[in-house]
């Protein structure tokens, strides 16, 4: 495979990218910019490098907390459970939640081999034993995963005696929260029902 | 069987997984063609309307073409309503859906099986005790796909009685338990004439034996370790 096959192949792998437009943007970066080229391989390779997961809340994060988690004006009696880094980007442009987040980077697959370990849960069990969370908001997807997860979470909850809500107004069935739209998303943080 | 994109047919997701960057492939349970395999392009793209449909408990109407290991979808519509199971039983729903997947060959054609399966959703969504329903399911599938055992006769052609205990065995079906004294565990008779009819209303002393026997007979038959059932026990642990 020569170099530029080997471009195409690798540019690929990203969402939306067909070997159409990977094909366009290698012959774009290699005739027209490739110092924006060169940008972009330091930017994934640093990125690849430097880029954890918070030590608090699981998000992607490059120092051991997030600046959700730093942030000292938050309020520590709430905390949200969603399932990736986007949706807490997502929640955050829709400025409705000052809260804390727990991200557990996917939701319960049993036929993919993703339990309760693979989300973390130990680590939030841990979360909401120490006594500060006072409500769980449940903001993982409505898809049939999404559900189970939010169901499991909540008796996780309720045997600590610590309320639960669950958003629901206007996220449509079966969507994914990081492609709603954030007035849609803000509705649904504020129009929130115990669950 | 009709592969093309005019021929429908009834459906239920029993597992979505993402391929190459915008593509799914979608793990069906079809009445008339078995356990099938279609790729769904372009359904993991933002705000697809397919992936909103292509969800577990769901009863689905829907067309595929192409030959060999995958197809490739075509229409999909919702045939009815999706069943809605809360909480717990919704794990009890992906259990169902991952011994489909475990156990059925893709293209064997079960559609007794597929009846039972949209029965068990209804059911499950409905409420009510699941554990009757699941062992029910359970005693179906494993007939279903050839793996069932006499429940009118034991071992040595004697009649199943009440109140007389019995083992498993894999190897040679139910046997009465004075031939042999090492077993794992003992089944009463009721037990085993339960298993014929399942019907709602029984004693938690009968649906305890029953789970243990259709757990080992599962169990003989997949030598892998059922994920949902896992879940199932954490969820247990929980309260
Ligand atoms: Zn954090």
């Amino acid at each position: 495979m020569s170099l530029i096959e080997e471009l195409i192949e690798a540019l690929r792998c990203l969402p939306g990218v067909g070997p159409k437009s990977a094909q366009r943007m290698t012959y774009h970066l290699l005739e027209r910019d490739r110092e924006g080229g060169r940008r972009i391989a330091h930017g994934i390779t640093e990125a690849i490098e430097h880029v954890g997961n918070c030590r608090s809340c699981r998000t992607l994060s490059e120092s051991e907390l997030c600046p959700q988690c730093i942030d000292t004006r938050r309020d520590d009696s709430l905390l949200c459970i969603v399932e990736s880094p986007m949706d807490v980007l997502a929640l955050e442009q829709s400025a409705s939640y000052r809260g804390r987040y727990f991200v557990l980077m996917g939701h319960l697959s049993p036929l993919d081999g993703i339990g309760p370990q693979e989300l973390g849960l130990d680590l939030l069990e841990k979360r909401l034993d120490n006594g500060v969370v006072e409500e769980v908001i449940l903001a993982t997807n409505p898809t049939v995963e999404g559900e189970a997860t939010a169901h499991f979470i909540s008796e996780m909850a309720h045997a600590r005696a610590i309320r639960t809500t669950r958003i629901a107004h206007g996220v449509p069935l079966g969507g994914e929260l990081e492609y709603v739209d954030s007035g849609t998303l803000g509705h649904a943080m504020t129009g929130r029902q115990d669950y | 069987m009709r592969n093309n994109r005019d021929h429908f047919h009834n459906a239920f997701v029993l597992h979505v997984r993402p391929f190459r960057n915008s593509s799914q492939i979608v793990e069906l349970f079809t009445e008339d063609a078995g356990r099938v395999g279609v790729v769904a392009r372009g359904a993991s793209r933002g705000k697809s309307p397919l992936s909103a449909l292509l969800q577990p408990f769901t009863p689905l109407q829907l067309s595929w073409s192409g030959r060999g290991e995958l197809h490739t979808l075509g229409r999909v519509e919702m045939r009815e309503m999706a069943y809605r199971l809360p909480g717990r039983r919704s794990i009890c729903g992906l259990y169902a859906n991952e011994l489909l997947m475990r156990l059925l060959h893709r293209g064997d054609s079960h559609s007794e099986l597929f009846r039972l399966y949209h029965k068990l959703l209804q059911e499950l969504s409905e409420g009510g005790d699941e554990a009757p329903l699941l062992r029910s399911f359970e005693v179906r599938l494993l007939e279903e796909i050839g793996f069932g055992f006499d429940l009118q006769l034991d071992c040595s052609g004697l009649p199943i009685l009440p109140e007389q205990h019995y083992g498993y065995n894999p190897e040679q079906g139910i046997v009465p338990l004075a031939e042999n004294g090492a077993q794992q565990f003992t089944v009463m008779g009721k037990t085993l004439q339960w298993l014929r009819s399942t019907e709602l209303d029984v004693e938690r002393q009968i649906l305890r034996e029953a789970k243990q026997l259709l757990r080992t007979a599962i169990d003989y038959h997949l030598p892998v370790e059922l994920e949902s059932r896992k879940l199932i026990a954490q969820y247990g642990a929980l309260s």
